[in-house]
């Protein structure tokens, strides 16, 4: 892996009155000079454990993941004042992770944010 | 490459993980045409967005920025292990939800209510610098299409 960037991920509340929240980041690049293996294969976005996105690599050693293409981001429930203990601001606290994957599907690297 | 992890209220405590020396840092926002359109006048629903925004710090210590709406936060962007944080408008299709108000509601005829937009960018261990805006949203109406056009005579 020559290369991984996960740049400003953030959260908003998309629908608050459903209590509903959105997650996204504004982009993420992976970049394999593919001198030795493992090779990248995908990229896999998780939130709390569970995937939310996969971007595969077609015949090409980079992938790049942009915020527009999610436009709605991805979903999560926003939670009452201080819900993830990071004060009376914030509603849930979420783990994020960000992983290029290899062709077995296993994790080349990882990245996690805690997003409120 | 080995993993890291970036917790969003304890950023300081993730720099300090790296090994990096903590300096008196600079930081700078530079906020853009923030505007209030009526997403759905007839529930009395607007859409606060900005055009751009944008936070630099001149190290690591750089943390976040934070959009609040009349007092309550509504979007944070954090820095994952970089000196910046960068928005624009369509980071938020549908843009951060407020009341319109009625016609006159915030003082001026043909407008609604005005809500102050506060754009904070932080570094890990300081007072945020702020920029202020208040923007005032269209009015709330019962008879308006979805394309914002009233229903004309012809056809």
């Amino acid at each position: 892996m020559a290369s991984f960037t996960v740049s400003n991920p953030y959260c908003y509340p998309a629908d608050p009155q459903l209590d509903q929240c959105s997650i996204n980041f504004r982009f993420v690049r992976a970049t394999d000079d593919q001198s030795t293996a493992p090779y990248i294969a995908s990229l896999a976005v998780a939130i709390s454990g569970k995937k939310r996105l996969s971007i595969v690599a077609f015949f090409e050693a980079s992938i790049t993941y942009s915020y527009d293409m999610a436009p709605g981001g991805m979903k999560v429930p926003c939670g009452p004042p201080n819900a993830g203990g990071a004060g009376a601001q914030y509603g849930n606290v979420y783990s994020v992770t960000v992983q290029p994957l290899d062709a077995s599907r296993n994790p080349i690297s990882t990245d996690t944010a805690s997003v409120a | 490459m080995a993993p890291r992890i970036l917790l969003i209220a304890s950023a300081s405590a993730a720099l300090a993980l790296r090994g990096l020396t903590v300096q008196a840092a600079t930081l700078s926002l530079d906020v853009s045409n923030p505007y209030c359109r009526a997403s759905q006048p007839e529930r009395n629903r607007c859409s606060v967005n900005i055009g751009l925004a944008s936070a630099v710090a001149s190290d690591l210590t750089f943390s976040r920025i934070e959009i609040a709406i009349d007092g309550k936060l509504c979007l944070v962007e954090v820095g994952f292990f970089e000196s910046s944080a960068y928005f624009n408008r369509t980071m938020v299709p549908d843009g951060l939800s407020v009341t319109c108000g009625f016609d006159g509601q915030g003082g001026s005829a043909g407008f609604g209510l005005s809500h102050r937009v506060n754009t904070s960018a932080y570094l890990s261990a300081s007072a945020p610098v702020v920029a202020i805006a208040n923007v005032t949203c269209p009015p709330a109406s019962d008879h308006i299409f979805a394309d914002s056009f009233e229903p004309g005579g012809a056809g």
